[in-house]
C-alpha cells in the first residue's frame, strides 16, 4: 500500500479558460469541487449529476429512494450501486468489531448506510475527474474531504481539521495526495447525542486512501470513543483524535501527512 | 463488545500498574515544546476557501486574529528514560484471540502494539509517536497555514448522525 501522504510531483496546471469551482446543496449538505486548473463545464456537470444520482439512490428521507424501498420492502431488485455499497458495509461492521453498523436496527432491521455513502460517492466522483485526466482537484462533501494532485499555485493541497471548539481554528493540518479525509464529532451535533454522557472524545479524523472507508472508520472511531485495536486492520488508513481532556493522539503513519511544522 | 474493551482496557491498566506507568501531569508541555502560549487561535473562516474566479491569487478568507491569555506552560523532566516494553495476556474474545503489547517510555504509554488480532495480523495500532501534544498546542501551529478546506463534523446529514447513533445504541451505551 503506497503511503498517501507521499505526494507525487505532478507538473504545474495549464493555464485554462475554464471554472475551477462549483458548489451545490445535494445529499443533505454542501458539495464543492475545487479544481485550480479549471475544468470544462461539461464535466462539472457530469460530477454533480453523479452526486444527485447518489440522492435519488440513496437518501433515507425521499420515501422513493432504492433504499428507502429496500427499507419498507426487503432487496427485492435492488440497483447493483445499492449492492455495492451494503456489500461494504456488510464488510466493515465485522472489520471494526460491530462500531460501525449500517443495521442500527439488527439484521433484520431497517438498512442505513448513509454513514459509508456520502465519503463512497465522493471516491466516484473522484475517478470521474482521473479518467477525465484533471491532474489536480478537492472535493468537499460536508467535512468529508478528498484531494489529489496539485493545489491552487501548484503547491500541496492542504486540509485543516476543525478545531472542536474554536470555529474558526483548525487544530491540525494535514496534505497529501491522493488524500482522503473524514471526521466525526459531536461540537457540529450540540452536546445532546444520546449515550454521549462520560465520552472523553470530541472528534475523530481518519486520513486514507478512500474517502468513504475514512468515514465509516471516523465514524466507528468515534462511537467506539478510540479505542480501537481493531483500527489496525485497515492498511493505510491513521486517525488523528482530540479528547475532551484536549489531548490529541494519532498513529504514527500520520506523521507525513502533519503539515503543521513542530509536527511534521 | 463492551466486556472486551473492558478486558482489554483492564489489561493495559495492570501492564501499565505492573511497568510504573504515570499519568501526565496535565498541566505539562510535551516534550520538546519549551513553552506554549495558552491563548485561542483564530484563523481562516469559510469551510472551504480557494482562488475562486482568479487562479492566481490565494484568497484567505477571513482575518486571522490570535488572543493570547499570557500564560506560559512548563516541561516536567521526565522521571526517566528508560523504555519498556510488556506484553498482556491473551484475551478471547467472539472474534478471536486478542493479545497486547504495550511500549512505556518515560514514564508515559506511547504505544500499543496487537500481538494477536481475530484477523491474525500482528499489527502496530500505535496510539502516537509522539508524547501527546495538548490541542492548543497543535492549533498554534496550525494558524500560520494557508488552508484550502477544512475537513469536520456536520449536522447537516441527518443521517449520518443517525448512523452514528444506530452503533451507540449497538453497543450499549
Amino acid at each position: 500500500m503506497p503511503n498517501p501522504c507521499k505526494a507525487p510531483s505532478t507538473p504545474p496546471a495549464s493555464e485554462m479558460a475554464a471554472a475551477t469551482r462549483r458548489t451545490e446543496q445535494v445529499m443533505g449538505t454542501a458539495v464543492t469541487v475545487l479544481v485550480p486548473g479549471g475544468c470544462p463545464a461539461a464535466l462539472f456537470d457530469e460530477v454533480f449529476a453523479w452526486f444527485h444520482r447518489v440522492d435519488r439512490t440513496f437518501s433515507v428521507y425521499r420515501p422513493d429512494s432504492a433504499v428507502s424501498r429496500w427499507r419498507e420492502f426487503g432487496p427485492g431488485r435492488a440497483p447493483a450501486l445499492v449492492e455495492e455499497v451494503l456489500d461494504r458495509c456488510s464488510e466493515l461492521y465485522p472489520a471494526t468489531d460491530g462500531w460501525f453498523d449500517a443495521w442500527p436496527d439488527g439484521p433484520e432491521g431497517r438498512v442505513d448506510p448513509s454513514g459509508y455513502v456520502k465519503g463512497w460517492s465522493v471516491d466516484v466522483a473522484a475517478a470521474l475527474l482521473d479518467g477525465a485526466g484533471i491532474p489536480g482537484y478537492c472535493l468537499a462533501a460536508g467535512g468529508d474531504v478528498k484531494v489529489a494532485g496539485d493545489g491552487p499555485e501548484g503547491r500541496p493541497w492542504r486540509i485543516g481539521i476543525q478545531h472542536p471548539t474554536e470555529r474558526m481554528a483548525a487544530a491540525a493540518v494535514l496534505q497529501g495526495s491522493p488524500l482522503a479525509v473524514a471526521t466525526s464529532g459531536a461540537y457540529e451535533r450540540g452536546a445532546h447525542i444520546r449515550g454521549r454522557a462520560g465520552s472523553s472524545l470530541v472528534s475523530a479524523t481518519v486520513a486514507g486512501p478512500r474517502l468513504g472507508t475514512a468515514d465509516a472508520l471516523a465514524t466507528a472511531l468515534f462511537a467506539a470513543d478510540g479505542a480501537a485495536l481493531w483500527f489496525g486492520r485497515f492498511a493505510g488508513y491513521n486517525y488523528l483524535t482530540i479528547g475532551a481532556d484536549e489531548r490529541v493522539r494519532w498513529t504514527p503513519g500520520l506523521d507525513a501527512c502533519l503539515a503543521s511544522p513542530r509536527l511534521a | 463488545m463492551k466486556r472486551v474493551l473492558t478486558a482489554l482496557a483492564l489489561t493495559v491498566a495492570g501492564l501499565a500498574a505492573v511497568l510504573g506507568f504515570k499519568t501526565r501531569d496535565p498541566a505539562a508541555a510535551s516534550p520538546g515544546s519549551a513553552e506554549a502560549a495558552a491563548g485561542t487561535t483564530t484563523t481562516a473562516g469559510a469551510a472551504v476557501t480557494s482562488p475562486g474566479a482568479a487562479p492566481t491569487t490565494t484568497a484567505a478568507a477571513g482575518a486571522t486574529t490570535t488572543t493570547s491569555a499570557g500564560t506560559t506552560a512548563t516541561t516536567t523532566p521526565a522521571a526517566s528514560t528508560a523504555t519498556i516494553e510488556g506484553d498482556g495476556p491473551v484475551v478471547d474474545t467472539r472474534y478471536g484471540p486478542v493479545q497486547v503489547s504495550v511500549v512505556v517510555t518515560d514514564g508515559q504509554l506511547v504505544d500499543v502494539i496487537a500481538l494477536q488480532l481475530p484477523s491474525g495480523d500482528r499489527t502496530n495500532v500505535g496510539i502516537s509517536s509522539y508524547a501527546e501534544p495538548l490541542l492548543r498546542e497543535m492549533a498554534l501551529e496550525a494558524q500560520s497555514a494557508d488552508i484550502d478546506v477544512v475537513s469536520g463534523a456536520t449536522f447537516t446529514s441527518r443521517a449520518y448522525a443517525e448512523s452514528l447513533q444506530g452503533a451507540l445504541d449497538a453497543a450499549g451505551l
